[in-house]
């Protein structure tokens, strides 16, 4: 490390800040303080710094700070996060193993029925008509409806 | 494999949440933020996430990291309210052992108001450091800031303490 009196403010800063965490010798803190006399500002700052009071235990011991009402509150809901992610984890599985092979047997037996009716393959009749071939459609009623209308 | 984590880190809660929320309590002090409902929140998404904890890094900063995040996610959702401190003095009044006197007494409320009434940047490396006693690296790990940088901002906020507390008249400083 270089001599005190060679730094800059700022690297003089990370030498106050150490002084203040203790991490100073007594000879170092010595010379700190006789560089500082070059720089007012700092010596002031320094000064003020190393008089602040310790701040360690202004908030207590962690100890006190234990809610045993809470840390299991905690633990119900992660345990509830297990279901839900149990749950989750069960559908995606049950998804993939059975849902590829209903889609390849509904392929299946979608292809089986237009090979056993080769009228509808080509287009002899449609869909509807080989299902509900003595049934009209409404709207076909209707349609010849408004062009009876229309002539008159 | 993850369900070892898992059980470990259920294992670990009791240990690490008084830690945990007396730092979240300095940290969030002044605030409208509930230490409560951070480590509630922490401890969730932690667990959610338990396949991405490295071992690197500890657990205790690993969770340090998100409640902050977290915390900072909620500071900006109220950005319409006063980040700074409002709180009147007598509302920093948490845990004391008995043995402190009167005048400590106000000493120590005093110091948790100039500490809450640091700016963010400053606040959460003097709670890191002075009250939970973390290290520089570990600190640099929590904000992603080299070392050099968090000491000078370390000395910004001790600089900052001095002035605040002299103007409240502490230990004629």
């Amino acid at each position: 490390m270089k001599p005190y009196n060679n730094m800059k403010p700022e690297e003089l800063e990370v030498i106050i800040n150490d002084a203040a965490d203790g991490l100073l010798s007594r000879d170092e803190r010595k010379e700190l303080e006789k560089t500082l006399e070059t720089h007012p500002e700092l010596l002031q700052d320094y000064r003020s710094i190393m008089k602040l009071p310790d701040m360690k235990n202004i908030y207590g011991k962690a100890a006190s700070y234990s809610n045993p009402q809470q840390a299991h509150n905690i633990l119900h809901l992660l345990d509830k996060e297990d279901e839900k992610t149990t749950f989750y984890n069960t559908t995606v599985v049950w998804f993939r193993k059975y849902a590829i092979a209903a889609s390849l047997l509904i392929l299946a037996l979608t292809s089986i029925f237009y090979v056993t009716q080769p009228e509808l393959l080509n287009g002899d009749i449609t869909f509807e008509e080989f299902y509900y071939p003595d049934e009209e459609l409404e709207s076909e009623n209707y349609a010849t409806y408004l062009d009876e209308w229309f002539e008159q | 494999m993850d369900s070892h984590k898992k059980e470990e880190f259920k294992r670990s809660i009791s240990e690490l949440y008084p830690r945990l929320h007396r730092a979240m309590s300095a940290y969030l002090a002044g605030s409208s933020v509930e230490a409560e409902d951070i480590l509630q929140e922490t401890f969730l998404k932690a667990y959610r996430n338990i396949n991405t904890f490295q071992n690197q890094s500890t657990l205790y900063t690993w969770l340090y990291s998100i409640a902050r995040n977290l915390a900072i996610d909620e500071f900006r959702k109220r950005k319409h309210e006063k980040m700074r401190s409002s709180t009147p003095v007598d509302e920093f009044e948490l845990a004391y052992d008995n043995e402190t006197t009167d005048n400590k007494r106000e000493e120590i409320q005093l110091l948790r108001k100039a500490i809450a009434e640091l700016p963010e940047l400053l606040r959460s490396i003097v709670v890191m450091k002075t009250i939970d006693g973390m290290t520089y690296p570990e600190i640099s790990e929590i904000t992603g800031v080299n070392e050099q940088t968090l000491k000078n901002r370390m000395f910004r906020a001790r600089k900052e303490l001095a002035h605040t507390l002299k103007r409240m008249g502490v230990n004629e400083l």
